[in-house]
């Protein structure tokens, strides 16, 4: 009885460990639906030029996403991009050199999914309803604000946290050369902000 | 009784052995290099240097980056020729130093186009205040394999890492990571 009990858990260890190498080896992250993939090499940003160069930083909540397709603002010729326009609800403005007053304001990133037509943008921020974010965005030329630097532009907040995940928490360390709370990060950019207008 | 309990402590040992060595290559493969899903199902792949955008003096450091990758064991390789996967200089504003878009047919790539971004200044001899046209291309070319890129303090040494500065190099010359993923891709 005993030896059968020991047979049977040595051959699920090993069928589990076979699994878990098989999966291992296995092309990663397949996604067979993706028709067009967009992927860059980005511009090493610091807290000034990421704070200087933006032409709005806000806090504010995801409230509704809506996905379209659209004139390509980085591709020539006739090429369309999917993009996924993200409603976000102003909680604070925290650079407003334009004097935008609106309650509202719209966050284009590239990608999303039309019927069978999918488009990814590795670097591009995925903004989801309902999350809280900090975003440093630019306007492009189609009017659109779109985020500035990829992923070094948007963050998740929660609670006083910025940055969740392993993958934000080291864009958020490479710009900003630390993990902070949001209050600690407010207070940066407001130094970055005051400095460059005394600076005027 | 003592052949079958020493029988079992082999098995186990032999099994633990699994177990770590699976955990061990999945942390491995994991950090190492990321590999987007979809590959070239024929090669070489020709890149397009046709377009009347792109400097005469831009043609030899593409073609090193494209050497870079050739040198892999991988059977994979670039070679230059009218393809249609072109590369282009535009203005593209702030925020990206290069971009490539990939099209594709389920799991096998179709068309690809990359583009420098001249709202940035360029270099072809690694000097400061500009971007190193071959360290840049090296890494897009990457892209052009299905590799991702990469973060994290552990892969800014490798071409695949996600951020680039002016009068960068150190792209040019693929890290043991970089070689290990267009192998696995193209074995």
């Amino acid at each position: 009885m005993n030896k059968k009990i020991t047979t049977l858990i040595l051959a699920l260890i090993v069928i589990i460990s076979g699994s878990v190498v098989a999966f291992n080896f296995r092309p990663h992250a397949v996604s067979k639906k993706i028709n067009t993939r967009i992927s860059s090499i980005l511009v090493k940003l610091s807290p000034e030029e990421i704070t200087k160069q933006s032409d709005v930083v806000i806090v504010g909540t995801v409230k509704d996403l809506k996905t379209l397709k659209t004139k390509s603002n980085f591709w020539s010729k006739d090429d369309e991009d999917i993009v996924t326009n993200a409603n976000v609800e102003v909680e604070k403005y925290l650079f407003n050199p334009k004097n935008l007053s609106g309650l509202e304001i719209i966050v284009q990133t590239i990608g999303g999914t039309i019927g069978n037509e999918t488009m990814f943008a590795e670097d591009e921020p995925k903004l989801e309803k309902g999350q809280r974010v900090i975003v440093f965005l630019r306007q492009a030329k189609n009017g659109a604000y779109i985020v500035f630097g990829g992923p070094q532009g948007a963050y998740t907040i929660n609670g006083n946290n910025v940055a969740v995940g392993e993958k934000e928490q080291n864009v958020f360390s490479d710009v900003f050369g630390k993990q902070m709370a949001l209050d600690e990060l407010e207070k940066q950019i407001s130094t970055i902000v005051s400095s460059s207008e005394q600076q005027k | 009784m003592k052949n079958i309990i020493t029988r079992n402590f082999f098995l186990s040992i032999i099994a633990a052995v699994f177990v770590i060595a699976a955990i061990i290559s999945t942390t491995h493969n994991t950090q190492a290099y990321s590999y987007a899903g979809f590959k070239w199902y024929s090669y070489p792949v020709s890149v397009d240097m046709s377009d009347a955008s792109l400097p005469g003096s831009w043609t030899t450091p593409i073609a090193n980056a494209m050497s870079a990758w050739n040198a892999a064991s991988s059977p994979f390789y670039f070679n230059v020729g009218y393809s249609g996967h072109l590369i282009t200089l535009e203005n593209k504003g702030a925020g990206y130093a290069a971009r490539s878009r990939v099209s594709g047919s389920g799991d096998q790539i179709t068309d690809i186009d990359l583009v420098f971004n001249t709202y940035y200044s360029w270099s072809t001899s690694g000097g400061a205040g500009a971007f190193d046209v071959q360290n840049i291309a090296t890494h897009e070319f990457g892209h052009w394999l299905a590799l991702n890129d990469l973060s994290g303090a552990g892969n800014t040494e490798k071409t695949m890492y996600y951020q680039a500065a002016y009068g960068e190099t150190k792209k040019r010359t693929l890290e043991s990571d970089d070689l290990n993923g267009i192998n696995y891709i193209y074995p």
